[in-house]
């Protein structure tokens, strides 16, 4: 049985899943697994719960998603093609089609091929669609900054989707993963 | 190649995905964590590689070949190694003369020049090479050739001999000044001058922050080197800018000789008391006035400010007072200011410094007089206006602020030029100057006073001095007419005890609570 307190933080998570899930699902790509990372992040924004402000919530744990995929990524970092076959077959087990899921592993790859920052920025407001003001309030850093991060990402990420030549192995692996 | 959609779309793609776990799941997550993996022993993880590649590189390091760099290079060597050739052994392998006719040739002797270590080997030159350096056509020199005796390019800079050193201590600080008490080292020895030195913010700041200031003003430079509270100093003095002064009659050499003479500093507690009694040796006295003149920050400006108000050539030969006085310029243009409100005529030097800080009782001299006065009414009216004051008010050479005095007990025979027997204790808690006349005992209350300043003549002065011990001054003055002029720091001053037959000319004292009890 949960205690009180675990009751209110989990009350307090239940508006902030979708879009903590979404940022976990991205940024964990290739990287970690998903599950470690939440459980990771759920943890310790519990033990902090105390300080965390009103309405700050989501924003410590995108943080903390943040911080604490940089570090499973480093010490998962030989094991990306497994990890990426384990998240598609879980988006497949929520009903999510092969051609989105092709879709999505590229969107994905391209994303993991941005600097850390660009990346980060993109993520937040493409995919999460915050604005740019609260993602300049998570980052601690200027909107001006956020924009520019976010126009050369944009930038880089449109050349990676169109210029770069496509690993077609990995990619039919994956399909054959996804088909099987 | 490109993907066959465009990034907006996968975007787009991607914000509708489901969330790859669902609520509940986290939830579980959340309540029933996953144990930590228990920690990897230390043979598992990278310290052992660590050590193997360590001794790896080691071992290949030791085993590597000698590089080709440890032996000469013969190709950009100056003095190229002459290579020994085995003559013996290519003699040994020729053929034998019946074969090579060529080598039965009468042998010519070949003369080689001997060739000293030291000496660069003469090169061949080839034949294409120029026989000869053409000769450079001769430009104007327009920068001077550089001596061959500083090969070295960068310059050396002489500074120029500081006029005083010695240490330097804090003494006391606030947001616009600091007051800096100096050590000055002299051929004599230690000499001790507690000076207020204004400096700007800046300077200020680069005293809190630096071991090195360098405070620079018209009439000279001090750096000041150390640290925040004390460290070591030097002062050089601007010599064209004094040589300037002194051409016009504004600079230390017109002083007076004994402007300086009488000036002894006394320091009970710091045991100064024996030390020489001149102040940096009769010698320097122009020098410790120039000194002064750094102190009081005097240039341009300060003197513009003085011809301002009327003051001529001849009357600005006395600015030395004004140095000596430790007069700034925000203080002087006070000062100015007062005596053209309230003097009929124009006050000189001296009488402006004797003045001391009459501004302070301005409010009540506006209710009870009227300017203009003379300076011999402005005297008058200042002993009327204040009654209290049980002087004369004959300020010593370094004036400090003028006074409200209570009266208290005070002898009847006592003040105002008539001897009298004194037993008396002085407080006040600044500044404080007291003219001493006769045999007398002083005996300083305060224990946390740093220096007292003595003027007087040197047979005075002597006898003061040899009568001297930690808090006590015992002056057996040999002659009754003689006075003495003391000055006591403005913070340390509590308590000054008097007993002898002397004579108290004046306490020129500021604060309303200073008194006499």
């Amino acid at each position: 049985m949960p205690t009180a307190k675990q009751t209110i933080f989990l009350a307090a998570y239940a508006d902030c899943h979708d879009a903590f899930l979404r940022y976990c699902t991205t940024v964990a790509f290739g990287k970690c697994d998903v599950r470690d990372l939440v459980q990771d992040v759920m943890l310790s924004t519990f033990q902090h719960f105390d300080g965390i402000g009103e309405g700050k919530l989501l924003h410590y744990m995108i943080r903390a998603a943040r911080n604490r995929s940089i570090s499973l990524g480093r010490a998962r970092r030989f094991r990306v093609e497994a990890l990426e076959e384990q998240s598609l077959e879980r988006l497949r087990s929520k009903g999510v089609s092969a051609e989105t899921l092709l879709d999505v592993e590229a969107l994905y790859r391209a994303l993991n091929r941005l600097p850390e920052k660009q990346r980060n920025a993109v993520i937040l407001f493409e995919i999460n669609g915050f604005s740019i003001r609260e993602i300049a309030g998570m980052q601690s850093c200027s909107e001006a900054s956020v924009k520019m991060k976010l126009s050369r990402g944009r930038k880089r990420l449109r050349e990676l989707l169109t210029d770069s030549p496509r690993d077609y192995r990995k990619m039919l692996m994956s399909a054959k993963t996804i088909l099987l | 190649m490109s993907y066959d959609k465009s990034m907006e779309e996968l975007l787009s793609t991607t914000r509708v995905l489901p969330p790859e776990l669902a609520y509940h799941e986290v939830e579980f997550l959340f309540l029933n964590p996953t144990p930590p993996p228990p920690a990897r022993p230390w043979w598992r993880g990278g310290y052992p590689k660590f050590l193997l590649m360590s001794t790896l590189l080691i071992s290949l390091l030791a085993f590597l070949p000698p590089s080709q760099t440890d032996g000469p290079n013969h190709q950009l060597s100056a003095f190229p190694v002459q290579e020994e050739t085995p003559a013996i052994s290519v003699i040994e392998a020729l053929p034998s003369g019946n074969q090579l006719l060529a080598l039965d040739r009468p042998e010519v002797e070949i003369i080689t020049p001997a060739v000293l270590f030291s000496a660069p080997k003469t090169r061949i030159t080839p034949a294409s090479a120029p026989q000869k350096q053409p000769e450079l056509t001769k430009t104007p020199n327009l920068y001077p050739a550089p001596s061959s005796q500083s090969p070295s390019k960068t310059r050396e800079i002489i500074l120029p001999t500081p006029l005083f050193t010695g240490s330097w201590k804090q003494w006391k600080r606030s947001n616009d000044f600091v007051e800096l008490f100096f050590t000055i080292t002299t051929e004599k020895g230690d000499q001790v001058c507690g000076s207020a030195i204004h400096l700007t913010k800046a300077e200020l700041l680069r005293l809190k922050d630096k071991s090195e200031v360098t405070i620079k003003r018209a009439t000279g430079s001090m750096i000041l080197s150390g640290g925040k509270r004390k460290g070591n100093f030097e002062f050089i003095p601007n010599n064209t800018f004094r040589t300037r002064l002194n051409d016009a009659g504004m600079g230390d050499a017109i002083a007076p000789e004994d402007a300086l003479s009488q000036k002894v500093i006394l320091s009970p507690l710091i045991k100064f008391l024996s030390m020489t009694i001149s102040f940096a040796g009769p010698e320097r006295q122009k020098d410790v006035l120039w000194l002064e003149y750094f102190l009081a920050d005097i240039d341009d400006e300060y003197i513009q400010l003085l011809r301002e108000y009327g003051y001529t050539e001849a009357a600005l030969s006395e600015l030395w007072r004004l140095a000596h006085n430790g007069t700034r310029r925000v203080q002087l243009s006070r000062w100015l200011s007062f005596s053209k409100d309230f003097f009929s005529h124009q006050l000189t030097i001296a009488q402006l410094v004797s003045l001391g800080h009459p501004e302070h009782n301005l409010n009540i001299r506006k209710q009870h007089s009227h300017p203009p006065y003379t300076y011999e009414e402005f005297k008058a009216s200042e002993r009327a206006l204040f009654p209290q004051l049980p002087m004369n008010i004959e300020l010593p050479l370094l004036s400090t602020p003028l006074i409200k005095m209570e009266k208290s007990k005070i002898p009847e025979d006592w003040g105002l030029g008539k001897m009298g027997a004194i037993s008396d204790t002085l407080t006040a808690c600044c500044k404080m100057n007291v003219k001493l006349k006769g045999s007398f005992r002083v005996h300083i209350v305060d224990e946390a006073r740093k220096y007292v300043v003595a003027y007087g003549s040197p047979a005075a002065l002597a006898a003061l001095k040899s009568n001297i011990s930690i808090e006590k001054m015992r002056f057996r003055n040999p002659k009754k007419g003689e006075s003495i002029d003391l000055e006591i720091s403005a913070k340390s001053l509590r308590g000054m005890y008097i007993k002898g037959l002397s004579q108290i000319y004046g306490p020129t004292i500021s604060l309303p609570k200073a008194g006499i009890r």
